[in-house]
């Protein structure tokens, strides 16, 4: 936290338990409180503004679970992000849900209580989401072990039925099929004598058509990735959507606790994979800020310039899958010819083209190569030139603009409370940039400008990320002029980081959000808990919101839109 | 080349029936025209990757035989030893059939299409009407598809087929009615020899909406919906494999050679061209492939439009646009 919020104390004014307010080392603003009074705290905070619910977590110690919530506040004068800790104990571990509060907590607790067990009273939907309905245990227990695995084990471990798994679905879909809607119409008809169904509905309930339930992956074309979306189209109009993820869960935070600090870091690399040096720098600043380690400047620097050539090259992809999603497949050429140039810059300076496993804590791993950095300025003036025509190809085209204008607008109150972050956030109307809102690295001594824009429909969303390349070639350019000489990592640090005891939390504003780890010590040189806040995970859980009512086809572009990918939503 | 009258006496010389002479004659004639169009597929099909390896800043096929030429070859041999695979709860009849009626309908359409001065396999009285109407049934052969693969992606597909297909019929008919003003016939080849100044001077509303709802017609971009590999996989033809699929194939670019010759013989004066008669096939040719190359080159720029945006495009601007084009063709004639 900067320092112009400790002066403005007053601002805090009207929280609940003001006097409850510490600041944590290495967290910022915290308020313990008692698991009874959590929905009180929260529905005093979100009265007092604190409008962006970025996640919830637990830490497991021996005799109870440690609940984190971070929330954030757009609304409020002076800006501030807020942690909220309270103690469940493991006996009982129930607490009440956020997510009447604020929608966006409903994956996150999904989350807690698949990884955790703690179960959240007043959720709407309280499933697993990443583990299989069947599975036994809770993998984040410090007492989980792997024998569980194989659910083979008679009644000890019994699967529910699947039929038990296939009702819970087919009850909301039944009420959302076209001939049971118009039954209930003229149903009320009967009772109460006034006509509710009009002349196209009785002969639709006549010809009775129902919705078509279509599969949307886990393995189709445009599931970038792996994603399975349950759609009921009526037509070729979108009434429902139910999304299961998981494909790709490798439990990250777990094999953290049994990795040293440093050894983690090539997993980073592995979740968010298009933007992978981000992920490396989210990472190694967090553990910095634990560890309480300085970065020299020239590795500060060095770390702008990789991150921003590397949100480019993210960007870039976005927008080609955006054309190819329309149907136009020469852009996506284009643009990957560029992010090739990336690719090689990257190549040249660490030897990886895709995950770099480039930084250290304390620094980054190697130097810039001689005459790396004309290599990259060149590389930069001609992106700044192509860019105008890259967007007459396709942003200027009139069949791409009428796909995209309209399409699923998202009012900033709505991105907000389903907990977008990012370009997708911004493109809704507010101003929510880490690195303006609360800025590391060098970043204050560089001169940028954030992506506004007000639209919040999907033309909006994709002329953010194109804007955003313009501004990360600007950002670029003023690293390297002012680029010092010098170390690139903290000498003398140990082999084996150890940091004290304690908990830090660092984020930084990866390509597609609020990136951030929640890291915990107890004094060993591996971490006791790691916490990964991915942005996509965040912004996918809008997209029932976003695409229901539209077209088929736009729920595709749609979810094209929201940027997701899924190294970073399964983790 | 042998009149009608000769081959007549020269039968009933020789003791040979009609219907037998008709028989071989007909046949002769396909196998030349069925040639001609394999002929016509590879070409275009190496056209194809070529154009948009070119726009793509690619190379395109450069390994089986020079510049890549015999690559359609190579494909259709892995294609062949393919398994053919048969969906399980697939229609046995549907499946099967369909994409022979694609590939027929597309096909039966060229024989009425005249590529030179008598250079056509059966020069119609209602030759317009015919070429207009006979690809229609390729709709009955992509429904076929879509229902009888028992996959909801190429149901979608099928239904998606069917009504763009339909819609676009409308315009595309209406569109060429000035030219039948004009000419006073609907024989392809009356059409041509009327075309001092091209039609696409004096019919450039019809042109446009011909070539726009040619485009939707053939399904390919910006109309390529029935397909549309971002949602529906790859529509009608997503459980189809091997051959069978590239019986798909071939009627897409049958179509697309029927479609474009039709453009050339009705709006830009068929084999006409300088220099003496026997050049008129090259003529032909050059415009032909200049429209291909057009429609290539939408293909690889444009993105797609929406199913609701193709059938506002459809009924509200190129029906009314049809219609006003007859209009205008009416009272210029009157005066």
């Amino acid at each position: 936290m900067s320092d112009d919020i400790n002066a403005n104390e007053t601002n805090i004014d009207g929280i609940p338990g003001k006097g409850m307010i510490v600041q944590e080392e290495g967290l910022g603003y915290t308020i313990t409180v008692e698991r009874e009074d959590l929905l009180k705290t929260a529905t005093g905070l979100k009265e007092a503004g604190f409008d962006l619910f970025l996640f919830v977590t637990g830490v497991d110690y021996p005799d109870h679970i440690k609940l984190v919530y971070r929330i954030y506040s757009t609304k409020r004068k002076n800006r501030m992000a807020i942690i909220v800790k309270t103690d469940v104990p493991k006996s009982d571990p129930a607490v009440d849900s956020m997510a009447p509060l604020w929608p966006a907590a409903n994956w996150h607790e999904r989350e807690a209580y698949d990884l955790f067990g703690v179960e959240f009273k007043g959720h709407p939907d309280l499933r697993r989401i990443f583990m299989p309905e069947d599975w036994v245990g809770y993998p984040l227990r410090k007492d989980y072990s792997d024998d569980h695995m194989l659910v083979s084990d008679g009644d000890k471990y019994a699967r529910p039925p699947l039929s038990v798994i296939d009702s819970r679905a087919g009850d909301d879909a039944a009420a959302g099929k076209p001939s049971a809607r118009v039954e209930q119409a003229v149903a009320a008809e009967n009772e109460t004598g006034v006509a509710a169904a009009s002349e196209l509905e009785r002969a639709i309930k006549d010809i009775k058509t129902d919705v078509l339930t279509i599969n949307f992956g886990p393995q189709h074309p445009s599931a970038h990735g792996v994603f399975r979306g349950v759609f009921e189209v009526d037509g070729e109009i979108i009434t429902r959507i139910d999304s299961h993820i998981g494909y790709l869960h490798r439990c990250f935070e777990k094999i953290a606790e049994h990795r040293t600090y440093t050894q983690f870091i090539p997993f980073t690399d592995r979740m968010d994979y298009l933007s992978a040096m981000l992920n490396n720098w989210g990472y190694t600043m967090s553990v910095e800020k634990l560890a309480e380690i300085a970065v020299p400047e020239r590795a500060e620097y060095l770390r702008i310039i990789v991150g921003e050539l590397n949100r480019i090259a993210s960007h870039l992809v976005f927008l080609s899958t955006a054309a190819i999603e329309t149907g136009a497949l020469t852009p996506y050429f284009y643009y990957f010819d560029e992010r090739e140039r990336i690719l090689l810059l990257f190549e040249q300076l660490c030897g990886a083209r895709f995950t770099y496993n480039y930084m250290r804590i304390g620094g980054v791993r190697i130097d810039a190569p001689e005459g790396w950095f004309d290599d990259v300025l060149a590389f930069c003036e001609r992106l700044e030139k192509s860019m105008v025509d890259y967007d007459k190809l396709l942003l200027g085209n009139y069949i791409f603009k009428k796909r995209m204008k309209g399409v699923a607008p998202f009012s900033a109150e709505q991105a907000l409370s389903w907990g977008l972050t990012g370009p997708s956030l911004r493109a809704s109307g507010v101003n929510y940039d880490v690195r303006k809102a609360d800025p590391y690295s060098v970043y204050p001594r560089i001169d940028f400008d954030e992506v506004v824009l007000c639209n919040g429909d999907n033309l909006d969303r994709v002329i953010a990320r194109s804007q955003e390349i313009r501004q990360s070639l600007k950002i670029i350019e003023q690293a390297v002029a002012q680029i010092p000489d010098g170390l690139i990592v903290t000498p003398d640090l140990p082999r084996y980081i150890t940091p004290a005891p304690g908990e830090a939390y660092a984020h930084i504003e990866s390509s597609r959000g609020d990136l951030g780890f929640f890291i915990v010590s107890d004094g060993s040189p591996k971490p006791y808990r790691v916490k990964i806040q991915g942005p996509s995970f965040g912004n996918l859980q809008a997209l029932p919101a976003m695409a229901t009512g539209c077209y088929f086809s736009d729920a595709v572009l749609i979810f094209g839109t929201l940027d997701t990918v899924f190294g970073e939503v399964d983790r | 080349m042998l009149t009608s009258v000769e081959l007549f006496e020269f039968a009933t010389r020789n003791g040979i029936p009609i219907w037998a002479l008709d028989a071989s004659i007909a046949l002769l004639l396909s196998l030349a025209v069925f040639s001609l169009c394999g002929l016509g597929v590879i070409v275009l099909v190496y056209m194809e990757r070529k154009v948009s390896a070119d726009i793509q800043l690619r190379l395109g096929p450069t390994h089986v035989g020079p510049r890549g030429t015999l690559q359609l070859i190579a494909d259709m041999i892995k294609l062949l030893s393919k398994e053919d695979v048969f969906p399980k709860n697939a229609d046995r009849w549907l499946f099967r059939l369909a994409p022979a009626l694609v590939f027929i309908s597309a096909f039966v359409g060229l024989m009425a299409i005249p590529i030179g001065p008598r250079l056509v396999v059966q020069d119609l009285n209602v030759g317009l009407l015919y070429v207009l109407a006979i690809p229609s049934i390729a709709v009955a052969g992509l429904i076929m598809a879509g229902f009888g693969s028992y996959n909801k992606y190429a149901m979608m597909g099928g239904l998606r087929a069917a009504a763009q297909m339909v819609s676009y019929e409308v315009p595309r008919a209406l569109s060429v009615i000035g030219i039948v003003m004009i000419v006073g016939s609907t024989k392809l080849s009356s059409i041509v020899d009327a075309q001092g100044l091209w039609y696409i001077f004096l019919q450039p509303i019809g042109f446009m909406v011909f070539f726009v709802s040619t485009l939707a017609e053939i399904n390919r971009v910006p109309f390529d919906l029935p397909e549309t590999e971002s949602e529906l996989v790859h529509g009608y033809s997503t459980e189809y494999s091997g051959m069978r699929y590239a019986f798909f194939l071939f009627g897409e670019y049958i179509a697309l050679i029927a479609a474009a010759a039709l453009t050339v013989v009705l709006f830009l004066g068929g084999w006409h061209g300088p220099g003496p008669e026997f050049l008129a096939p090259i003529w032909f040719a050059i415009k032909f492939f200049g429209i291909i190359f057009v429609i290539m080159w939408v293909r690889w720029t444009l993105p797609r439009f929406r199913i609701d945006q193709v059938m506002d495009l459809g009924w509200k601007v190129l029906l009314p646009l049809a219609l006003l084009n007859i209009l205008i063709t009416g009272i210029v004639m009157s005066i």
